[in-house]
């Protein structure tokens, strides 16, 4: 019987003031990251886990850093989104991970959460795992090995293993996240359907186009809430590739999406109107991407 | 009477409690905090349908805990609500009880000192459970003969046998429907299916209770109905009603969730009692969620028309799933039909509607009361029928609706009187106009992805449950004003405010008549030791019947001033005439024609009390006796996502009939918050129960039960309100009611702009995006109206052979 009102488990927390310390204390049993707290205190609050030590990582300075230069944008674990909402070069280079923070959540849940964490909480449905997806996003992965800090960069793609499951093994945090500048005449947008404005996504999509003269010459679409994990839907990736778009023809490409889909009905919506939806979704979200990519306004011909 | 020029009526004026609401200043029953003060936790079950072997409470004991269990509680049968008269008030509850019907069901309760050290010790209970069947539709139940939920339950003194776990029944017939059908040209037949909306109140029903020294109560809790309150408190625990002080605190919201006296309150006075120190509960949302929602009804409706639109007859069939409880399924039987009597004329009519209990929440009152379940058939028919017939739905309406001398029933059958204020013309004709009715186009014509469609609704609610005979419903206000020895005035009632601002208008109306100026009108703190009875705030009788008896008192009170003046002015009574002098900021005495012969009320006050004559003071209960419609109509248009099935609400028009428009802003405020909820059960709220384990499928969080935003809404260039010129003779200087009106027509409506712009009628809310999608699809293989989806052995009509043998 738990209460979302009082927490009755014990636990330990610190609030570490060094990378070093943290990584340290996360090597415990039942130690957890604590970053804005969103997930995780509801997590504890309906008994879904029960940690031992709870590490603050809001309070480490390394860990607080936002760079953009030499062609690589660099969130550090500890910053917050309403920072990172409308920050200019997010806003200008990759608007489709703006779109994606300012979609989540309300003003008071963007205050206190990170980006690390939606993706470190690994839902399917994580609003910025898509955007990031298709930016070819890397996570930095970081373990004390004695007494010295070590570092690994994975791919973002490889990072999920499954509803709620990451790579990431004991004693290990994410401290930041990567991005590369995007490539010249390359675009991307994110698109979302959820049940009301502020709500949770039923599905969710990125989709990221590089462009030569009218044809698109990659496309990169993840979309997530269809799948355990946001899945990159190469069915749809490969039709689009060398494409001269068309209405007709990107929504035949699009349409192939529930060959790389295998979504489940439950209290939000079902498995059906997932897959329908996700190829509208993923069409809708073409046309933006194409424009930012500079594309001409694409007809119905 | 009719209309006159007011100081204080139809016009703004900041709220009396508005400062307090705003800075975080007012006091709520969880803000309310006493000195020794325990915290109480209530332990719920786990399970659906179960009774308890045992049960062990040491471990929570030596944490230094109180613990109640049903053996700690008053052995006693009752019934949560006390609005009904007792003849048709059915008793099932007891404060606790060794049998779980419901997942969520209050089984035990424990208080400590902290609230952490209560949960811990909640924790800590031991409890061994002989798992009894479950049934968790209407169809289940029926069909069980054993293990039934509840075997027996109390009609006053009458212990009722239940059969098939059907809770009660009731049937009315006027005239003849066969032969009415037999005149039909044509008819329409649907079944219509409404949602198990959650109130969400934004504050979960709380309750503090001190045991005092006189073996008495003082209890604050969250709830509609102070008195009824404290009767239940007296009556259950045995102590004498001058001992039972139930205190007015501003609910956190209410919705009808507290026209009841909800369980939590009992529990907490026998928390109280037992630890003999005061007590304090806020429950978590997660158990406020199981403890009340609204009625959801499943009904075949079957109506027919001659060719020049008059109706011939009309059946319904309605089958209630009540939950776990009665809280007053057998008058909500009754207004099923009422509020369908009184949409339309029809000479012909059949009803029977059937209530059955489920192991799940126990469903009660909602804004509306049943009017938005019904009012979602009747106007969907009302415009199937229009349409067959080739007439424009404002037409068929205004011909067919019950208006000015006809006779409203304002809560089921026994509650009638006649209709002495209509502005339904003027609220169709101007609000058509402002949407642009007459530019609309069929669904035909509508083509593209995102398609706009425009749609109405009307309806209403009634003001209060009065009338000239009284019915099954009790319904009366006492209240008591003075006249204070400065000229200003307290009222004391025990009247509830909802949020809407109902003793703010009983100010108004105070201060209009008195002739003082409004803010030296103030509305005294209440508790049911210094007030006299009030049913409680329901029925959105508020302003009319609460406002109705306050202005009532004043008048006499007036008497009394006045009486007092004439000995000063030397003229008779009748010559005396009253009127706030704003620039004295006090209300004067003055006699007519010779207005240079006047006095202050404050100086009449004060030479009353210098020569001992007394105060200027009177109390007294007031029944209103009609229940007058407070009629709305609502022009809705959309637009639909024929790709995702999302809809938009753009535009929005309502037109509100409440009489003389008390708080014009406030009124506002209603329309735009009934619209709100009305939309949230168009097109989403609802609670579903996972068959297996009995559970809430959202698992009680507010992540799965959404409900529209801000952003979801309209914005007020798009939604426009506005009211009839209507003056109700009955009513407190002309005025009838809003609230629940505000909300009744508006799930109809927004169903009937989906249709324009779709051309398929949805049957069953809330109307999903998923639904849209499906029935848009479908619609391709050519079928135009979206019905609830039907298991084949689960009919109406199999279910009411079933029950023939009764
Ligand atoms: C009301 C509400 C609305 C929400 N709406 C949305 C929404 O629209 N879209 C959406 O995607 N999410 C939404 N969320 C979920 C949540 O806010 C986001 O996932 C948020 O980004 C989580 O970040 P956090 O910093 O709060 O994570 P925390 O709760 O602190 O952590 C989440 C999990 O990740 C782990 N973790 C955190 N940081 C690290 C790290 N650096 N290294 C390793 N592990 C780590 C924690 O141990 C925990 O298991 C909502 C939540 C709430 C309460």
């Amino acid at each position: 019987m738990s209460s979302s009102r009082i927490i009755t488990q014990d636990f330990d927390y610190i609030k570490a003031v060094s990378l070093g310390e943290a990584l340290e204390s996360l090597a415990k049993d039942g130690a957890r990251v604590f970053a804005g707290g969103t997930d995780l205190l509801n997590k504890i609050k309906t008994a879904r886990d029960n940690p031992k030590l709870l590490v603050d990582i809001t309070g480490i300075e390394e860990l607080k850093g936002f760079s953009f230069s030499e062609g690589c944008l660099l969130i550090g674990a500890a910053v917050r989104l309403s920072f990172l909402e409308d920050e200019k070069v997010i806003t200008e280079r990759y608007p489709a991970l703006h779109e994606a923070i300012k979609s989540l959540g309300s003003v008071q849940i963007r205050n206190m959460a990170t980006l690390a964490g939606n993706l470190c909480n690994a839902s399917p449905i994580a609003d910025t795992a898509p955007p990031l997806m298709v930016y070819d996003a890397e996570v930095e992965i970081s373990r004390l090995h004695n007494t010295r800090i070590e570092k690994r960069i994975i791919s973002l793609k490889d990072f999920f293993t499954g509803p709620g499951q990451t790579v990431l093994q004991k004693g290990e945090m994410v401290t930041g996240v990567r991005v590369p500048e995007p490539m010249a005449s390359s675009g991307a947008a994110f698109g979302k359907i959820a049940r009301v404005t502020m709500d949770l996504a039923k599905v969710n999509c990125a989709v990221w186009l590089k462009r030569e003269e009218a044809v698109v010459a990659e496309a990169r679409i993840a979309v997530g809430g269809a799948a355990p994990v946001p899945v990159r839907v190469e069915k749809v990736e490969k039709a689009l590739a060398g494409m001269r778009p068309s209405s007709k023809r990107i929504s035949q490409a699009a349409a192939l999406v529930g060959e790389n889909l295998s979504p489940i009905s439950d209290v939000r919506s079902t498995a059906k109107y997932r897959t329908d939806t996700a190829s509208v979704l993923i069409r809708d979200t073409f046309f933006p991407a194409w424009k930012r990519s500079g594309g001409e306004e694409i007809t119905d011909e | 009477m009719e209309k006159r020029d007011y100081h204080y009526l139809g016009k703004d004026f900041p709220r009396k409690d508005g400062f307090a609401r705003v800075t975080g200043k007012e006091v709520y029953p969880s803000d309310v905090a006493l000195n020794g003060m325990f915290f109480g936790k209530i332990l719920r079950s786990p399970h659906p349908h179960a009774k308890i072997k045992s049960i062990d409470t040491s471990e929570a004991e030596k944490m230094g805990a109180v613990c109640i269990t049903y053996r700690d509680v008053p052995d006693k049968y009752f019934n949560v609500r006390l609005v009904s008269v007792p003849r048709s008030t059915y008793m099932d509850w007891q404060i606790l009880s060794n049998k779980v019907r419901q997942v969520g069901e209050p089984f035990a309760a424990v208080a400590a000192e902290t609230e952490e050290l209560a949960q811990r010790a909640a924790e800590s209970v031991k409890v061994e459970w002989e798992i009894l069947p479950s049934y968790l539709n209407t169809e289940d139940a029926m069909n069980a003969t054993e293990n039934l939920i509840h075997d027996h339950v109390y009609l006053e003194d009458e212990k009722i046998e239940i059969k098939n776990n059907i809770a009660c029944m009731r049937e009315l017939t006027e005239g003849d429907v066969t032969a009415g059908f037999k005149e039909a040209d044509v008819i329409v037949e649907n079944e219509f299916v409404t949602p198990r909306v959650y109130h969400c109140q934004l504050e979960p029903r709380s309750s503090v209770c001190k045991p005092e020294p006189d073996g008495g109560v003082t209890v604050w809790p969250s709830t509609q109905a102070l008195h009824n309150t404290r009767i239940l408190i007296g009556e259950l625990f045995d102590i004498p009603l001058n001992k039972v002080n139930v205190v007015r605190v501003t609910g956190g919201g209410h919705f009808g969730s507290g026209i009841h006296t909800n369980r939590v309150i009992l529990i907490n006075v026998a928390l109280a009692l037992k630890a003999g120190t005061p007590v304090k509960i806020i429950p978590d949302r997660e158990g406020d969620i199981y403890e009340h929602c609204r009625y959801p009804v499943r009904y075949t409706l079957k109506v027919g028309a001659k060719k020049d639109g008059t109706l011939v007859a009309g059946e319904m069939k309605a089958l209630v799933d009540i939950g776990s409880h009665h809280i007053q399924a057998f008058a909500f039987l009754g207004v099923l039909v009422g509020w369908w009597h009184s949409l339309y004329r029809c000479k012909n009519l059949k009803y029977k509607g059937i209530a059955v209990y489920t192991n799940k929440a126990p469903s009660c009152a909602m804004q509306g009361y049943g009017a938005p379940q019904v009012t979602f058939g009747v106007e969907t028919t009302m415009s199937m029928l229009a349409e067959k017939l080739g007439m424009d739905y404002l037409e068929f309406r205004l011909k067919n609706y019950v208006g000015l001398g006809e006779t409203f029933w304002g809560q089921g059958p026994t509650v009638r009187s006649t209709i002495r204020s209509d502005g339904v013309e003027e609220l169709i004709t101007r609000g058509a106009e402002l949407i642009g009715w007459n530019n609309r186009q069929p669904p035909e014509k509508k083509t593209g992805r995102y398609r706009r469609g425009i749609g109405m609704a009307r309806g209403f609610h009634t003001s209060g449950t009065g009338a000239p005979v009284p019915g099954e419903v009790k319904d009366y206000t006492t209240a008591m004003v003075k006249i204070n020895e400065d000229g200003s005035v307290d009222v004391l009632t025990s009247l509830m405010d909802q949020g809407g601002g109902t003793l703010d208008a009983a100010a108004k109306l105070v201060a209009e008549e008195l002739g003082v100026p409004f803010d030296k009108v103030g509305i005294s703190p209440a508790d049911t030791r210094s007030t006299g009875y009030d049913v409680c705030t329901h029925a959105t009788r508020g302003v009319y019947c609460g406002g109705g008896a306050v202005l009532e008192v004043a008048r006499k009170a007036k008497e009394v001033l006045l009486e007092y003046a004439s000995r000063i002015l030397e003229a008779p009574v009748h010559a005396l005439k009253t009127r706030p002098d704003l620039e004295r900021e006090q209300g004067e005495v003055y006699v007519d024609g010779m207005e240079e012969k006047s006095i202050t009320i404050a100086e009449v006050a004060q030479t009353a009390m210098n020569n001992d004559w007394g105060t200027a003071i009177f109390a007294k209960s007031h029944r209103m006796i009609a229940c007058p419609p407070a009629f709305t109509t609502f022009f809705v248009e959309v637009e639909v996502d024929t790709e995702t099935g999302r809809v938009t609400i753009e535009r929005v028009v309502a037109g509100s009939d409440a009489g003389v428009v008390i708080n014009p802003s406030l009124a506002r405020g209603q329309i735009h918050g009934g619209f709100y909820r009305g939309a949230g059960m168009a097109l989403l709220e609802d609670t579903h129960y996972d068959e297996k384990t009995g559970r809430l499928t959202n698992l009680g969080l507010l992540t799965d039960y959404k409900m529209l935003g801000p952003e979801d809404l309209p914005d007020e260039e798009h939604f426009q309100t506005f009211f009839a010129n209507t003056y109700e003779p009955t009513g407190p200087m002309g005025a009838k009611g809003i609230g629940e009106a505000a909300l009744n027509p508006v799930p109809a409506a927004v169903a009937s702009a989906i249709q324009n712009a779709t051309g398929i009628w949805f049957t069953k809310l809330p109307i999903l995006p998923e639904d849209i999608v499906k029935a848009l699809r479908q619609k391709k293989e050519g079928i135009a109206t979206f019905e609830p989806e039907k298991d084949k052995n689960h009919t109406i009509e199999r279910e009411f052979l079933k029950i023939r043998s009764f």
